[in-house]
């Protein structure tokens, strides 16, 4: 690989490991000191108990490094395994084949019987066993193959007939245009080697490529729902981080380096830093952090610096530990990882939310232990089969977790909606109800002002048909001398037809110029049927509901009060006049039509034709009648009408 | 003598008319039309002291005549012959020039008598056009009309008053302590200012519009 073996952090963990390893080597050699003893002509190894027999795992061997693929007969060096050669260990580059071989001998007598297996982690590249001389596993069909293979459990079986009873030599020839290196090697019966193999197989290589798979595949998913919903940013980080993870994860539990080597290294080196970026910025959206789009921008901007001095465009001073590349790709990691463990960290306390809490936790608990394990094994990139690294993991869990809070914080969104939708409906049926009757009023507005312009379209008729008619007929009668009955049942109906007219005129209920107005129009009547009139009204309010129709019922019974005094009172004189008055404590006006005339006994016009209908216009005018006479001392027509009707006083006491 | 003109299209009507004037010996017909065209090129002539004018003429407007007879300058009388009097379209020929008006179920008698009436100075008016009139020119109730540019007098003020009170003519001569007369020429009056007024706005409508000037 490009990015430096990382001596520093080499020194930590190696010491680490060498610490650990120093107290194996003591423990098991006390416990084995006869394969010590033996030791002139076997590796050193380790040997781990089996049911089924003894396993020894090497931990001493014999080198060759080389350039080219064909090794060299000479040029073993001794040295502890496994055994690494990081890219440009040795100044060599990445581009050219490198070989590295190693030599082991262990006793056929130190194992358990039966059929022995050869069970190796980590040995890198291309590589072939070979057992005495016998090649008996190459993990390459042609040397061209880009086998990556630094994570991957090989098994490989021993066939007896290749075996010595004694000392046997075991070499391993790893060859690659990267790293070469020799992993963790175990020899042992083959059955106790496959309970080993199928658990390494499964935690290296199965479990990463499910989960990584599902990793995937969810963040395609949250890709194509981002499509259709651009608005939600969240999405499409997460998806980002979800395939970039995927990219990161591949060189797990890939058996091949599917795309030209160069580039499969920046991808797998860059995509660690994207991704933790990628699942910052989802995290940092998800709960809303003030100045998010700053901080990602940040990051990012960050991220293409990185991208730019691993492919050697920037060259910022170099370090005497690492690669620049490696060197700010994993200080930018830490910082974003501390970054955002801060912020979950604060997050989990100030925010109870479950899905808050959730996240926090995921994002405090998995952000640092994949970093740490990122930073730690890519540097290091020992690779010695030793380790399991539950890094791969963290990726899908955290893709998980957040899948998990969205999915529930998308599930309460729905609820909310539910909910807001019931709140919709109710003031939706609300306010439907308002219009409703705002349109009934409209409609009864638009009814009452068609209504009235009909009726003066139907007045105008009048006027011009039957009015018309009515006088030329009226004309013609008088011209032709007819009896004098029918010109005066003419009349009426001219009469009749000008009180309707007159009904109809706006005064705003000015009942005063409504009576001046028919008194004026009988002015003739009462001059040819000689008696004089008296106008005696007082300033009198106005009536408010005296609309047309009512107009016409005070006109009518008027009218008739009027045409009464005129043919039948024998009066000479009549008053006409209104006056405020109240009946039963409500006010109103009083209007009367009285005549000196002859009077009647009230029992014989008590039924009258013409008084029953004036009474039954006052009814409907909410008003009242009034009827006196007495035989030679006149009569008196009046009529009391509210000022406010029962039915509106009723809604407004006030009134 | 008063030179009488008719413009009418009801040809009883007319003939009842027509036939009261001639029979007048104060009154001369000189001209008897019954359509607006020929109504119109009679009003170009001239020569009659009143007019008579039917509205609803069968090519147009009996207003349009009036308009056009006032806007001649002449001292004519203009009587509008209706047949109910109602308030609008008196208003309306009042705007326009008229000073009275017939109703045609009118007594014929009567008739004459306001022919006669008119050109003694006097014009009748009904308790709800007085009304009406009051509130349209009565200066603090002017935001429904204009306020006249010649405004009523004192006395015509009062006249109006009474006669929308339901008064009559001679009711209110009594309480104002004048003559019957008097009182028909003041209403004759205010419907001059009326008219003069109406004119007044249409020309600052025309003004306001760019048409003159």
């Amino acid at each position: 690989m490009k990015h430096h073996p990382k001596d520093y952090f080499l020194s930590v963990n190696a010491g680490l490991a060498v610490v650990l390893r120093v107290f194996l080597l003591t423990l098991f050699g006390l416990l084995c000191h006869v394969n010590f003893a033996s030791a002139q002509s076997v590796s050193q190894a380790d040997v781990i108990s089996s049911a089924s027999g003894n396993v020894i795992e090497i931990v001493e061997g014999d080198y060759i490094y080389f350039q080219g693929i064909e090794p060299p007969d000479r040029g073993w060096e001794a040295a502890s395994h496994p055994n690494i050669d990081h890219t440009n260990k040795t100044g060599q580059h990445r581009g050219e084949y490198r070989s590295m071989v190693g030599r082991f001998y262990f006793d056929r007598a130190a194992v358990g019987d039966g059929l022995l297996g050869i069970h190796t982690i980590g040995t890198r590249g291309n590589f072939t066993v070979s057992v005495n001389g016998v090649e008996i596993f190459r993990n390459f069909a042609d040397v061209t193959d880009k086998k990556n293979s630094w994570y991957r459990p090989f098994l490989v079986p021993v066939p007896d007939s290749a075996l010595k009873t004694d000392v046997n030599e075991v070499i391993v020839h790893s060859f690659s245009r990267k790293s070469v290196g020799i992993g963790r090697l175990l020899i042992g019966p083959n059955s106790s080697l496959q309970n080993i193999y199928q658990s390494r197989y499964f935690w290296h290589i199965t479990a990463p490529t499910a989960a990584s798979l599902a990793m995937l595949v969810i963040g395609l998913l949250f890709l194509v729902f981002w499509i259709a919903q651009r608005h939600e940013i969240e999405l499409l980080w997460l998806s980002i981080a979800s395939i970039l993870w995927f990219a990161r994860n591949h060189q797990y539990f890939s058996g091949e380096i599917p795309i030209n080597t160069g580039t499969y290294v920046a991808i797998t080196f860059l995509s660690s830093y994207f991704a933790t970026v990628a699942a910052t910025a989802f995290y940092f959206y998800f709960i809303q952090l003030r100045h998010r789009k700053l901080i990602v921008s940040t990051m990012l901007f960050f991220g293409c610096l990185i991208t730019l001095i691993h492919f050697g465009i920037i060259r910022p001073p170099s370090n005497p530990y690492m690669s620049a590349s490696s060197f700010y790709l994993y200080a930018g990691t830490l910082i974003v990882v501390i970054t955002v463990s801060t912020v979950a960290l604060r997050d989990l306390f100030r925010n109870r939310e479950l899905q808050r809490r959730l996240i926090g936790l995921g994002v405090v608990m998995c952000m640092p232990l994949v970093t740490i394990h990122d930073v730690t094994m890519l540097f290091r990139h020992l690779g010695d089969g030793h380790a399991t690294y539950l890094g791969v993991f963290g990726g899908p869990t955290f893709a998980m977790v957040f899948t998990i809070a969205f999915g529930i914080r998308v599930l309460k969104a729905f609820t909310d909606l539910g909910k807001s939708n019931q709140v919709l409906e109710t003031s939706m049926s609300k306010v439907r109800a308002e219009l409703l009757e705002s349109e009934a009023n409209r409609q009864e507005l638009v009814v009452s002002q068609t209504l009235t312009s009909e009726r003066a379209r139907l007045m105008q008729e009048m006027h011009d048909g039957i009015g018309s008619n009515l006088i030329t007929a009226l004309a013609v009668a008088q011209q032709q001398k007819h009896p004098r009955t029918s010109i005066d049942v003419l009349r009426r109906a001219l009469g009749d037809l000008k009180l309707t007219v007159d009904s109809l005129e706006p005064v705003e209920g000015d009942l005063v110029a409504l009576l001046g107005n028919l008194r004026h129009r009988m002015a003739r009547d009462m001059a040819d049927a000689g008696v004089s009139c008296k106008w005696e009204v007082e300033e009198c309010q106005s009536l408010p509901w005296l609309d047309a129709a009512n107009a016409l019922h005070v006109l009518r019974i008027h009218n008739e009060a009027i045409g009464n005094v005129l043919s039948h009172s024998n009066a000479d004189e009549m008053r006409i006049g209104c006056v405020e008055h109240e009946l039963d404590g409500v006010r109103g006006i009083l209007t009367y039509v009285k005549d000196n005339g002859d009077g009647f006994a009230l029992d014989d016009v008590t039924n009258g034709k013409g008084l029953l209908n004036m009474k039954a216009r006052a009814h409907s005018l909410h008003g009242a009648l009034f009827f006196e006479s007495e035989p030679g001392m006149g009569t008196s027509i009046s009529l009391w009408l509210p000022y406010v009707r029962e039915e509106i006083r009723k809604i407004d006491p006030q009134l | 003598m008063i030179r009488v003109a008719v413009v009418e299209d009801d040809p009883v009507m007319s003939d009842i008319l027509c036939n009261a004037i001639d029979a007048c010996e104060d009154m001369s017909l000189t001209a008897r039309r019954d359509n607006m065209h020929d109504g119109s090129r009679m009003i170009e002539t001239g020569g009659y002291d009143v007019l008579l004018c039917d509205l609803g003429l069968p090519d147009g407007s009996g207003i349009d005549l009036i308009r056009q007879e006032a806007a001649t300058g002449r001292d004519t009388d203009i009587l509008v012959v209706t047949m109910f009097a109602n308030q609008k379209n008196i208003l309306d020929a009042v705007r326009a020039g008229a000073r009275g008006y017939l109703l045609k179920d009118e007594r014929i008698e009567d008739c004459i008598e306001a022919i006669r009436n008119i050109r003694r100075g006097g014009s009748p008016i009904s308790p709800i056009i007085a009304r009406q009139l009051l509130k349209q020119i009565t200066p603090e109730q002017a935001n429904d009309g204009v306020p006249l540019a010649t405004p009523l007098t004192e006395r015509e003020y009062e006249v109006l008053n009474l006669l929308a009170r339901g008064l009559s003519n001679s009711d209110c001569a009594e309480v104002l302590s004048i003559s019957s007369n008097t009182v028909g020429t003041h209403i004759k009056n205010i419907y001059r200012k009326l008219e003069v007024n109406s004119r007044a706005e249409a020309l600052f409508e025309a003004s306001s519009k760019g048409l003159l000037s």
